[in-house]
């Protein structure tokens, strides 16, 4: 029971991550490598709000909209300048972003394992979810964080006006501009999106963990899932996050707790081997990868 | 009748290297329907595509001259600035969305319109052409050419555009498609009071439809004139219709038989 509810805890943690790479990817068709980063440096700035005010229910949101925004101008600042430009121009852009980003963070925050639940007063309590499984309170608030953002996503795409130009825009953007939609602000929404996602995880994680570089970490390992699942598909996201965190929770505890880092990427090469556009994902999108 | 759309001079360039339009000069009255004739690689979807605005995505930039419509320059702006102002494209390919169903590519505009006046568009497309209203739901990547030259029209339609520019109407369609699809634009034409510009590889088709006609050749335009001018020039019943007495003769001939007529 316990090993269940690790897995679903650890697939809510990718899955919350990988669903900013498959946003990005659908709807630009960029493969935004610096989400892990972004993801940590939205944890920092929730470090940063921490420190002006102890009262978690003002820096938490602050943190969040700050992200949000900070999601648009890496788009409007940068990206923009690449539409037109080979997809691998783009990849290469966001992977110098990634490591531009490392530096900073260590020129401003410090290398040093911080924890931002401290100046919050919040204590991670150990809650019993099923019988003969506990996990930590706020490992259960991101299980349900993590499913309220998909639910959210789905019937943003599904229903709105707004999710339908971003479906048209993922299949066509010269056409989807011909009716009127402005690209830059949709890729700018998406953008926005994926770095708020990506950093309510990244402030989860450390309000439970602390935080330093090693977060990356945990937004590479997402990767994989979302590639497992398919690139462009967000079901695919979430089932490619199950079957990762169950591969990892499973052989770190019936075969060596060292492969924890390994396991990921060793699926995700089976994958590319096997079936690189992933489970659900359209074959044609590998392509333009 | 005032002039809706000119286009001037107009040069255009792929990738800054191929020079795909060489001085393009046309205009078109409003409310009339427009024909542009051409051989392969003339330049008719350049055109075509500079008047509806370029984006970054392959390369394609205007490098001189200007288009007008409506006295407002169109030239280098962004393309959902142009649909904003009254211009619908139907392309030559990728002209629908595949992955969403035929209702939702009639929903994916962002217009001057509002609401109830794209419910009215989208109702009027539906009446025009009952067969989308079969399909609703279904894919569009599913649906036949003709079916999806249908959807195409339809989703310039609710764009609420005073200009409408068609490539390729008729382009893989039975003759009787054409003919439905034809007959409803005609009168959509008058419920909406649009005028139309389009590329038409079959001249049959483009006089029946249109007032006027230019015919494009090497990135220019060499012929023009009334529908019925150009039906009975010689040179045109040649190269397009090959109705004339010498066979079918090259394109290129249209330009000697314009210089001709200038010298007379
Ligand atoms: N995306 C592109 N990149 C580079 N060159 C292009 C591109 N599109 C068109 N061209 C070139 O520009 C010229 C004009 O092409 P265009 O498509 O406008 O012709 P067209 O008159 O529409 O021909 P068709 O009747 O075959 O559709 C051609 O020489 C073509 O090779
Ligand atoms: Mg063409």
């Amino acid at each position: 029971m316990q090993l269940v509810a690790n897995i679903i805890v650890l697939s809510a943690i990718y899955a919350l991550i990988s669903c900013g790479y498959v946003l990005i990817y659908r709807v630009s068709r960029v493969l935004n490598l610096a989400h892990g980063e972004l993801m940590m440096v939205g944890a920092y700035l929730l470090l940063m709000t921490a420190s002006f005010t102890s009262n978690p229910m003002v820096a938490i949101p602050v943190a969040a909209i700050l992200s949000l925004t900070m999601g648009a101008l890496v788009y409007l600042l940068l990206m923009r300048r690449m539409t037109g430009e080979s997809v691998l121009a783009a990849i290469l852009t966001t992977i110098a972003l990634g490591i531009l980003l490392r530096g900073l963070i260590v020129i401003f925050f410090s290398a040093a394992h911080q924890y931002p639940a401290v100046p919050l007063g919040i204590h991670s309590s150990s809650v019993q979810v099923l019988p003969g499984a506990r996990i930590s309170s706020l490992s259960l608030i991101l299980v349900i964080v993590t499913a309220l953002v998909y639910a959210s996503l789905f019937a943003f795409l599904r229903l709105s006006r707004w999710g339908l130009r971003m479906r048209a825009a993922g299949q066509n953007p010269l056409l989807a501009a011909q009716r009127g939609i402005n690209l830059h602000g949709i890729y700018a929404m998406v953008w926005a999106i994926a770095m708020f996602t990506g950093s309510v995880a990244g402030m989860l994680i450390s309000l439970d963990a602390g935080l330093d570089q090693t977060l990356i970490m945990i937004g590479l390992k997402a990767f994989p899932a979302a590639l497992v699942g398919g690139l462009d598909s967000l079901l695919g996201a979430l089932i490619g996050s199950l079957i990762v965190a169950a591969a990892e929770v499973l052989l770190i505890q019936y075969v060596n707790p060292l492969l924890a880092d390994v396991v990921p990427f060793l699926i995700l090469i089976v994958m590319l081997v096997v079936r690189p556009w992933g489970l659900f994902g359209t074959r044609e999108a590998l392509d333009r990868v | 009748m005032s002039t809706l759309l000119t286009v001037e001079n107009l040069h255009v360039s792929y990738q800054r290297a191929i020079t795909a339009l060489t001085g393009v000069s046309l205009s078109v009255d409003s409310g009339q329907i427009v024909a542009i004739l051409g051989a392969n690689g003339a330049g008719k979807t350049t055109t075509l595509r500079a008047i509806s605005g370029f984006i970054g995505l392959d390369n394609a930039r205007v490098t001189q001259g200007s288009i007008r419509f409506d006295g407002t320059e169109l030239a280098r702006r962004p393309p959902y600035q142009i649909t904003r102002q009254g211009i619908a494209l139907v392309p030559e390919r990728d002209k629908v969305f595949p992955n969403l169903s035929v209702h939702e590519n009639l929903e994916v505009v962002s217009s001057r319109s509002d609401g109830a006046e794209r419910a009215r568009l989208q109702d009027l497309v539906y009446t025009h052409f009952p067969r989308l209203g079969a399909l609703k739901k279904r894919e569009a990547g599913l649906l036949s050419g003709g079916e999806r030259q249908m959807l195409a029209l339809g989703s310039a339609i609710v764009c609420a555009p005073r200009l409408m520019l068609i490539d390729e109407l008729s382009l893989g369609l039975a003759p009787v498609i054409v003919e439905e699809i034809v007959e409803h634009l005609k009168s959509i034409r008058t419920d909406l009071g649009l005028t139309i510009l389009l590329v038409e590889q079959s001249a049959a088709v483009a006089f029946r439809l249109a007032e006027r006609a230019f015919v494009m050749e090497h990135g220019g335009v060499v012929l023009s004139g009334s529908s019925a001018e150009l039906e009975s020039n010689d040179a045109v019943r040649n190269a397009y219709l090959g109705t004339g007495s010498e066979g079918r003769r090259s394109y290129r001939d249209l330009a000697m038989a314009r210089d001709k007529e200038l010298k007379a």
